[in-house]
């Protein structure tokens, strides 16, 4: 599974697939912090006279994210008419994650939430948190789990979650495909 | 079927049958949206002023002269789309390379085409050829392909 930090997703050129036009650029994350959802993107103009766009990209209207853009089909997946959302820097709607402290269910303290992570590819999803670890220089990442419970400054995550966390984003990839698949099988 | 590449074809060329003038030099292809089918060749003229033959005019794209009928069959260019493409605004060699999936792949560097339709075959970029039934879209921004098939 191949991520990216939801920040590194920022300045990316939107491009149609049918046009090969880049027709947007992302100005900013939307972000659920509650459900630990990705909603879309907020958008800016591109060019010199770059401003912000009152159009929005809803996640399910994406085709891919890659790290070098973000890829639509047509045109008319930018839908002007919705309402923007608060974007994840805009701090209020965001304090409910970044920041966070996130604490296991055993009470061990795992770090500061300091990044989304979303997986790239055809189906985009938030998969993580980036932590900065409270002891030692350096973040680790945790999955995201159904289980999280969120409280406006902590997260608690369940301890079996706790062995998925790396401390490297391609490493974590991995992790994060393997706890998904024990999740699948336990609801088996 | 006979297969060239836009640098072999760049220079040559055109002449009307009636007359047996020279009416111009491949200089450069306006090509579809899709980004696989050759719509006019431009032969003259910058910018505006540019003027291009429609390939379907075109009675023989040879190895030595690209014919058509007449003069009359060279026209200025009559949209937004043809201007952008002799301006170079959207072109196929240069042409930034990414994948549906929102990766770079490199810069086109040239392109082989069918003689006899004007059917782009392959894009050759500094990354490898890309097959045209690969090919999405071009556009001022990128060159869009779908990824190869997984090699098993």
């Amino acid at each position: 599974m191949n991520l990216m930090r939801a920040s590194d997703v920022m300045g990316l050129p939107v491009v149609s697939i049918q046009s090969g036009e880049d027709v947007a650029e992302v100005r900013d994350v939307v972000y659920d912090g509650e459900a630990h959802r990705l909603v879309g993107f907020t958008l800016n103009k591109r060019g010199y006279f770059a401003g912000r766009m009152k159009s929005v990209l809803g996640d399910d209207s994406v085709a891919a994210i890659g790290p070098d853009a973000v890829m639509i089909e047509s045109e008319s997946a930018i839908d002007d008419k919705a309402v923007a959302p608060a974007p994840l820097t805009e701090l209020d709607s965001a304090r409910p994650v970044l920041g966070n402290r996130v604490l296991s269910e055993d009470g061990t303290d795992l770090g500061e939430v300091v990044a989304v992570i979303l997986s790239t590819g055809d189906r985009p999803e938030a998969v993580g948190y980036e932590l900065r670890s409270p002891t030692h220089d350096g973040t680790s990442f945790v999955p995201i789990t159904a289980q999280m419970a969120l409280s406006g400054e902590n997260l608690v995550v369940p301890v079996e979650a706790t062995q998925f966390i790396r401390g490297d984003l391609a490493g974590f990839g991995a992790a994060v495909a393997s706890y998904r698949s024990d999740e699948l099988e336990k609801q088996r | 079927m006979s297969i060239e590449t836009f640098k072999q074809v760049d220079g040559r060329t055109v002449i009307a049958s009636d007359s047996a003038d020279t009416i111009g030099h491949v200089k450069g292809f306006v090509l579809d949206a899709a980004g696989r089918q050759i719509e006019a060749i431009h032969v003259d003229g910058r910018g505006k002023n540019a003027s291009v033959v429609d390939w379907a005019t075109l009675t023989a794209f040879g190895q030595d002269a690209v014919m058509v009928p007449s003069e009359s069959d060279r026209a200025t260019v009559h949209d937004g789309h043809q201007t952008e493409a002799v301006k170079g605004k959207v072109g196929m060699v240069g042409s930034r390379v990414l994948t549906v999936e929102g990766r770079s792949a490199g810069k086109v560097v040239d392109a082989e085409f069918d003689t006899e339709t004007g059917a782009i075959v392959r894009v050759i970029t500094d990354n490898g050829a890309v097959d045209a039934g690969r090919v999405r879209s071009l556009g001022s921004y990128a060159l869009v392909v779908e990824l190869e098939e997984a090699h098993s």
